[in-house]
């Protein structure tokens, strides 16, 4: 049986960052995954030879001097990002008062814009951003990069549980403005009436100062990944998936689906926790805090309709989405966005919520593909009734459902476990010493939340050491 | 949050406590250490404020001095104060 100091099951964003942090230790370090090539959502795939992301577009703090670009120096990973340009980022087209609203770069083009379209919501406009402000700057692994917080105070969250929709409620007098300001819940999962501000501020505010892309797309971003745990010697398991983890004094045996098994002293999972809970030994938490876990909510999922522009000329838009007043109401519940690519030719993503309920998905093959059927006509609806000519131009080369994404990623929903305010977190260690989560369950959503969990499980060990 | 007597306090923790981490009565002595006497780890510090605010309808993780209470007699005078405050 082969051993390894560290086993990391998983190679998605925190997965990979675990996997290099721990070889930065000088640990012998492997790294599972079950799909046949590393990162399956965060690499996108090919059709027709254009390239189409899947799990990333664009995030808050990945520049130089910012959380993100502090945490590639600290791997070691070379992956080039530019800023978002203001023609090329976000456009909300407002429905009820017929306006497109460009989203702006930078917090004070944001307030002045903000005023221009909402004069009569000026004083809540400063008192969003202030608070915006507030939060950030006092959460320290958003200011890692300051390096002067000690290592235990990125240990203490802030546990204000006042949501995001009760922060906006306090802030403005119209929906319309609360619609356009809570639709990037859509980018981390949890609505305006689940999430905590704080969440928010972590996974949607911390775009309004600047917004990044990878060059090359998010594959960049694993690519570089690859080149340091090839230096590192890390020893990559592709189509490698772990059945069962079991105890043999303090060893944990990973037994992959091929028989094979692997002895390490610490495991590290990236996986959903309720795919962990189901293949490690019971006396991993207490059974309180099994069903609890069990009973957390998952985020809500995405159909996806992949297209190629036969239009020659660019759409000089990143995201396009469509936003009623009310939305902010229902909690973006039918929330829809176009999303482009920047190359020609443009790759294009028509993306709308719907359930990530597993038993929504539990259908025979014939109804599945009526159902996909349906959402396509929903979606075609929505998109002809504003912006026809977008409509006319594509053609259209591929699906995807939450039952695409359980395939990848075992799990439903577009951001797995959802991060309501109301429910306890999910805690790096677990009631087996040398067994430890990271992930997008543990801190926040998204690239950074999971790179940074990665981050805090480094931190611990240095803690205990 | 509504005013309760001490008593009331260390009623509602203790019968919180007990039934979340299958704890004895008689280990529920004011003295007691969360950690060397009734067997808890950090992991269960986190599902025990979650149970209190659940028991007590109280936001309790919004001040972080939660860190400081290492007894149960910590336990009821931090709540005791945070209801005298409210």
């Amino acid at each position: 049986m082969k051993k390894y100091d560290a086993v990391v099951i998983g190679s998605g964003a925190s997965g990979l960052t675990s996997a290099i942090l721990f070889s930065k230790r000088g640990k012998k370090v492997a790294l599972l995954e079950q799909s046949d090539h590393l990162a399956p959502l965060l690499s996108g795939f090919d059709r027709l030879g254009v390239h189409f992301e899947t799990g990333f577009h664009y995030s808050g703090i990945l520049g130089k001097d910012e959380a993100g670009g502090f945490l590639f120096d600290e791997l070691g990973i070379d992956a080039p990002v530019r800023q978002c340009q203001k023609e090329d980022y976000d456009v909300a087209y407002l429905v009820d008062s017929k306006r497109s609203f460009r989203m702006p770069l930078g917090v004070q083009n944001w307030i002045e814009q903000l005023n221009e379209f909402f004069p009569h919501e000026k004083e809540g406009i400063k008192k969003y951003f202030d608070l915006v402000k507030q939060t950030i700057d006092a959460t320290p692994f958003l200011n890692i990069h300051k390096r002067h917080y000690k290592n235990e105070e990125f240990f203490y969250f802030n546990a204000d549980k006042k949501t995001l929709k009760e922060v906006l409620d306090e802030c403005f007098k119209t929906d319309e403005i609360k619609s356009a300001l809570s639709f990037s819940t859509s980018l981390y999962g949890t609505p305006p009436s689940k999430s905590s501000f704080f969440l928010h501020c972590c996974c949607g505010a911390i775009m309004y100062e600047s917004a990044w892309k990878f060059v090359g797309g998010a594959r960049s971003f694993v690519n570089a990944c690859k080149k340091v745990l090839d230096r590192n010697g890390v020893d990559i398991f592709l189509s490698s998936k772990v059945n069962r983890i079991s105890l043999k004094q303090d060893l944990k045996v990973l037994t992959l689906d091929n028989g094979q098994q692997l002895e390490c002293d610490f495991c590290i999972s990236s996986i959903h926790p309720k795919e962990l809970i189901k293949i490690a030994p019971p006396e991993i938490y207490r059974q309180r805090n099994l069903d609890r876990i069990k009973n957390t909510a998952e985020t809500p999922g995405f159909f996806i309709s992949y297209a190629i522009s036969k239009n020659p000329q660019k759409y000089n838009i990143s995201n396009l989405a469509f936003l009623k007043s009310a939305d902010f109401l229902n909690d973006h519940k039918d929330s829809m966005y176009i999303n482009f690519s920047e190359n020609l030719p443009q790759a294009v993503q028509f993306s709308m919520r719907v359930n990530s309920n597993s038993k929504q998905w539990d259908m025979p093959r014939d109804e599945y593909k009526k159902t996909k059927e349906q959402m396509m006509q929903k979606i075609k609806s929505i998109v002809n009734q504003y912006r026809p000519d977008i409509w006319e131009n594509m053609n259209f080369v591929e699906q995807a459902t939450p039952l695409t994404m359980k395939r990848y990623t075992n799990y439903y929903g577009a951001y797995g476990m959802m991060h309501s305010s109301n429910d306890a977190a999910i805690m790096p260690i677990t009631k087996i010493p040398g067994l430890f989560l990271v992930g997008q369950a543990v801190v926040a959503p998204g690239l950074i939340g999971a790179m940074i969990s990665a981050f805090l499980l480094d931190k611990m060990f240095g803690l205990r050491k | 949050m509504e005013k309760m007597t001490r008593q009331e306090i260390i009623k509602t923790v203790n019968d919180a406590l007990i039934k979340e981490f299958e704890l004895k009565p008689e280990q529920m002595k004011p003295e007691a250490n969360f950690f060397s006497d009734l067997g808890l780890d950090s992991l269960d510090a986190v599902d025990m404020v979650i149970v209190l605010e659940q028991a007590f309808k109280a936001k309790l993780r919004a001040n972080y001095e939660v860190g400081k209470i290492l007894t149960l007699n910590d336990l009821y005078d931090y709540i005791e104060q945070l209801m005298n405050n409210a």
